[in-house]
């Protein structure tokens, strides 16, 4: 009761804390890879240059009664009216439209539409303020005004997110009700993991927004939290209540006695599996990206968050209620939950599987590999405005601008120059004018900005008279002004290239392959395909030693809980087959289109690199997820019965039932955040949901007994030191006091 | 990077110019359209011109954002309004005049104007096509040059609004008259000087209609070899004017801008 009570004012005190969590969570991602050449752009352009600021593309489409004709006076009064209406904002720097320059590059290849380009003053949090002001100001009645570019997309694809998020958790919520309803057969054991959840949930956004204390926290952290928390808090509700109920089902059970037996069992496992899956995703913290950081800590603290409910909070309540747990119950379904058999279909199964096993273990690999086939040519690439619906903004300009703008060069590449003394003294615009030579000179260069290439007629010599009377020329002084300060400039690169491409990509590494001239310290080459860039490689470089990590973690905590050296090592290989089938699944469905039709997306030939990493730390830690509950079952059962086969075979019966209620209910909820508009939660959610069905089928129904019945007493070997150290060290549940007792007897 | 780099110069010869139409009524509003071309580059964009006795007020977009030019000629006075940052900076031309670059001898500059017989009308005004020569003495890189601004001009004369611009035009012949927009007063003192010295020649010859000029520098040294690869062009529109009472304000720094004297 004092339990409980503590745990109302807690949650009252949570409610009210956290509501204004979402204000305390960074927008932006924190993609970033620190001290790398695109990052340190950014930061010499924001810091040395001042500048901080971001694209937004206005493409303008004739409304009816306006000339579809971007030269025609009406379209560019419309225009005009249009960019009148942003002239007054102060986060907008520049506006560079086709009425105002009749730039070409401005104006569609039939001449039918133009954009114009808005130089926002502020980036990240604040420019994604700004866009949002900007958005309602971009308005016009002769003209229909279409916002894109990198930022708009994000923002798009932010408040996709959002709505997707909303509608996954409300629709999950409800059918997990159903659900539970039907699995306990009972209203208000039904009830119990619900609660868990919202408590979860509630828990782990308090947390969160105490580390924001300390640390920056993406929104997207939120996102991490409601899916695993809720999942992972309803699967251990599920686990703790129906082991309870099983507890109390027994003959002369008393409510203590089955509540002692239920920590010590489902309990100790809750903890265990927390661990497992917590220990995985706080692996992420490696990686040098705030964003992955972000998560591995979200994805802790909700793991943390359900184990507390699960293990405190709901037992507290399970001893409240007692035998009123299966208290307004069903009639129909409580009957067929009142039906508990020893050897039903899951122990006839198992048996079954350990007759063939050979065949079975062959044919399951074989299964699996043939899944992953696909794996084998994944392509990681960054996503865009193709990630969002066809109605989106963000992608409807993309496509206009990919396919009737042949010239737009909307994401160029930042070069950020650290000059030997002042940039625009001699020897500083000699080295800038070599490299902007040199720039010039690379193939799939279109155009270089600069303070050395402000007009092709004029050469070094020019400019050196220029900047040296640059209140004499005002070309100097403004370039002076928006190009260079102190020892700093900044040039900006166009290419012909599509941005996410690896062909922009490898124009990054030629750029700096470039020798570095005289009279310039560091060029820092920044912009999307150089973000990109640095992004794969520092996933290239990191995800090994995070797998690595991932999978030694796991082995150790799996050997400290069965005292086993065998059974973790089978168990991390067949989660890489697993996870191998899982990844395989999602490249023939999301990078070559298959199923595109069924799953409403367009594909973008690549797979997104953060989305991988993210599946793999969750994937890995569900996947094991299941195997704890079902060998922690069997060696709870060779601890009762001794037999290998007769213990694999009962410890199916015992957990098959709960694991396959549990892989179904996280799978709705996952399922849900599949059913998104967004490509890349869809295929977060789809890939988790495929690695718990490739789990809680092929792995746990087929493998896992398969394994156990051919391994046989090696099952359970460990060499002697090893096992000593499990003996001091080990997490395995200590037996109840009750199945003492039936031991002893 | 501006596109359109020499829009000081601009700002001082458009506001200049439409300084020349002072109204009959004393309320004169003209709208119509600037370009400058330069470097390859071109930067175009509405313009509005208000006039109201000796107040004028232009208001402009600089690369989308959003200014305006208050001019008091009698107070000596230009104010430029930010109004994307809520700005007001009030400069004082007479200030900018006693820059100490920025005295040009009058009997320097060479102005002609000659009528072509070419002519078209603007509304009711009668505009007639002028060629436009003038050339000043200049000062860039430690070299002297030769600013030359030529093309055509069309002015309006005889008509009702040009009879009774006695007041604003007074005060343009006044030995110490001055007019400069700052940042081009600051950036090119001499021109601004030579072009305010112009404009006192021009203005009694009629209204502004439209102005069509290209603007060079010549000379012999590396500084007029630069300024003549940096020659530009520019032109002003007037698409239509309008008589109807000015707005009460309109001359007046909107409530809640930050105000500085300079």
């Amino acid at each position: 009761m004092l339990v409980v009570l503590l745990a109302a004012v807690l949650v009252a005190l949570s409610a009210v804390y956290s509501l204004d969590v979402m204000r305390h969570l960074t927008l932006s991602p924190g993609w970033e890879v620190p001290k790398s050449g695109s990052t340190e752009s950014v930061n010499v352009l924001r810091e040395r240059l001042g500048r901080d600021d971001t694209q937004v593309i206005l493409l303008f489409r004739a409304r009816a009664g306006v000339p579809e004709d971007a030269g025609h006076p009406a379209y560019q009064a419309a225009v005009e009216r249009v960019l009148a209406n942003i002239s007054r904002n102060p986060d907008v720097r520049g506006v560079t439209s086709y009425p105002m320059t009749a730039d070409a590059r401005l104006r569609s290849e039939d001449g039918r539409m133009s954009y114009a380009i808005v130089e926002l003053d502020r980036s990240d949090d604040e420019g994604i303020a700004a866009f949002t002001r900007l958005r309602e100001q971009a308005r016009g009645d002769g003209v229909e005004v279409l916002l894109g570019g990198e930022l708009a997309t994000y923002v798009d694809i932010r408040e996709q997110l959002e709505r997707d998020i909303w509608r996954a958790e409300v629709a999950s919520f409800v059918v997990l009700a159903f659900l539970l309803v039907w699995v306990f057969g009972s209203l208000t054991a039904a009830t119990l993991p619900l609660i868990v959840g919202g408590i979860t949930i509630l828990l782990s956004v308090t947390l969160l927004k105490l580390v924001t204390l300390f640390v920056d926290v993406s929104v997207y952290a939120a996102n991490v939290v409601s899916m695993l928390g809720l999942g992972l808090a309803i699967d251990y509700g599920l686990f703790v209540v129906s082991r309870f109920r099983e507890e109390l089902a027994k003959p002369g059970a008393a409510v203590a006695e089955s509540l002692d037996a239920t920590l010590a069992t489902a309990g100790r496992t809750v903890v265990y599996s927390g661990l497992t899956v917590a220990a995985s995703l706080f692996c992420l913290l490696m990686l040098p990206q705030r964003f992955f950081q972000n998560m591995g800590l979200a994805g802790g603290i909700s793991v943390a968050a359900a184990m507390l409910t699960s293990t405190l909070l709901l037992p507290a309540l399970l001893g409240l209620l007692g035998r009123r747990v299966n208290s307004l119950a069903l009639p129909v379904l409580a009957r067929r939950i009142a039906r508990p058999d020893d050897r039903g279909g899951w122990y006839r199964f198992s048996h079954f599987v350990m007759r063939h096993a050979g065949v079975i273990l062959l044919a399951a690999l074989a299964l699996l590999l043939f899944m992953g086939q696909p794996a084998r040519h994944m392509q990681v690439g960054p996503s865009d405005a193709r990630s969002l619906p066809e109605t989106s903004q963000s992608r409807q300009v993309q496509e206009i601008l990919d396919t009737r703008f042949p010239h737009a060069g909307l994401s160029p590449l930042v070069l950020a120059v650290h000059t030997q003394g002042p940039a625009h003294a001699p020897a500083a615009l000699a080295g800038l004018h070599q490299l902007t030579r040199a720039l010039q000179g690379l193939s799939g260069v279109t155009q270089v900005k600069g303070l050395v290439s402000i007009d092709p007629t004029l050469a070094l010599a020019d400019y050196e008279m220029l900047y040296r009377y640059p209140e004499q020329f005002p070309f100097a002084r403004d370039a002076l002004q928006t190009y260079a300060s102190g020892d700093y400039t900044q040039l900006v690169v166009d290419y012909r290239m599509p941005p996410n491409s690896e062909a922009a990509r490898q124009l990054v590494t030629r750029i700096r392959d470039l020798p570095l001239p005289a009279g310039l310290r560091a060029v820092h080459v920044g912009g999307f395909p150089a973000f990109h860039l640095d992004y794969l490689d520092s996933l290239a470089a990191w995800v090994p030693w995070v797998i690595l990590a991932i999978v030694s973690v796991i082995f150790v905590l799996l050997f400290l809980m069965l005292g086993s050296l065998l059974i973790p090592l089978k168990a991390v290989l067949t989660n890489l087959l697993s996870l191998s089938a899982t990844f395989g699944a999602l490249v023939w469905i999301f990078q070559d289109g298959h199923l595109a039709w069924l799953f409403d997306f367009t594909p973008q030939g690549s797979m997104d690199g953060t989305i991988l990493v993210l599946i793999f730390a969750a994937a890995f830690g569900l996947s094991i997820d299941y195997e704890v509950f079902l060998l922690s079952r069997v060696k709870e059962m060779r601890q009762q019965v001794g037999d290998n086969m007769q213990a694999v075979a009962a410890g199916m019966q015992k957990s098959g039932p709960i694991i396959t209620s549990a892989a179904l209910l996280i799978g709705i909820v996952l399922g849900a955040f599949a059913t998104g508009e967004v490509v890349f939660m869809k295929a977060m959610g789809l890939g988790l949901l495929l690695s718990v069905i490739v789990d809680a089928t092929l792995v746990r129904m087929l493998l896992v007994p398969a394994t156990l019945k051919l391994l046989g007493r090696l099952n359970w070997w460990a060499p002697r030191p090893l096992l000593a150290l499990y003996r001091r060290f080990h997490l395995s549940e200590p037996q109840s006091r009750r199945v003492a007792a039936e031991k002893e007897r | 990077m501006r596109m359109h780099a020499p829009l000081p110069l601009c700002c001082g010869l458009f506001v200049l110019m439409a300084s020349l139409a002072p109204a009959a009524r004393a309320d004169l509003t003209l709208n119509g359209r600037s370009t400058v071309l330069a470097m390859g580059m071109q930067g175009a964009g509405k313009e509005k011109v208000w006039l109201d006795r000796t107040l004028i007020r232009r208001d402009l977009m600089d690369r989308g954002k959003a200014y305006s030019n208050l001019f008091d000629l009698k107070a000596r006075e230009v104010t430029v309004l930010d109004h994307s940052l809520r700005t007001a900076t009030v400069f004082a031309t007479g200030m900018l005049k006693d820059q100490p670059d920025a005295t040009v001898d009058g009997k320097a500059i060479q102005l002609e104007l000659k009528p072509t017989g070419r002519s078209h009308t603007l509304q009711k005004w009668p505009c007639a096509e002028h060629t436009l020569d003038l050339r000043m003495p200049a000062e860039i890189g430690g070299e002297r040059l030769t600013f030359e601004m030529e093309g055509t001009v069309w002015l309006a004369r005889n008509t009702a609004e040009q009879k009774e611009t006695a007041a604003a035009l007074r005060l343009m012949q006044e030995p110490d008259f001055y007019l400069g927009v700052p940042a081009f007063a600051k950036a090119s003192p001499v021109q601004a000087r030579g072009i305010s010295e112009a404009i006192r020649r021009i203005a009694p010859l009629g209204l502004l209609c439209s102005v069509d000029v290209a603007l060079k520098y010549e000379g012999t040294g590396r500084a007029a070899a630069l300024s003549r690869k940096m020659a530009s062009r520019l032109s002003l529109t007037f698409d239509d004017y309008s008589t109807e009472p000015i707005p009460k304000g309109t001359f007046d720094v909107p409530a809640g801008y930050r105000v500085t004297r300079q």
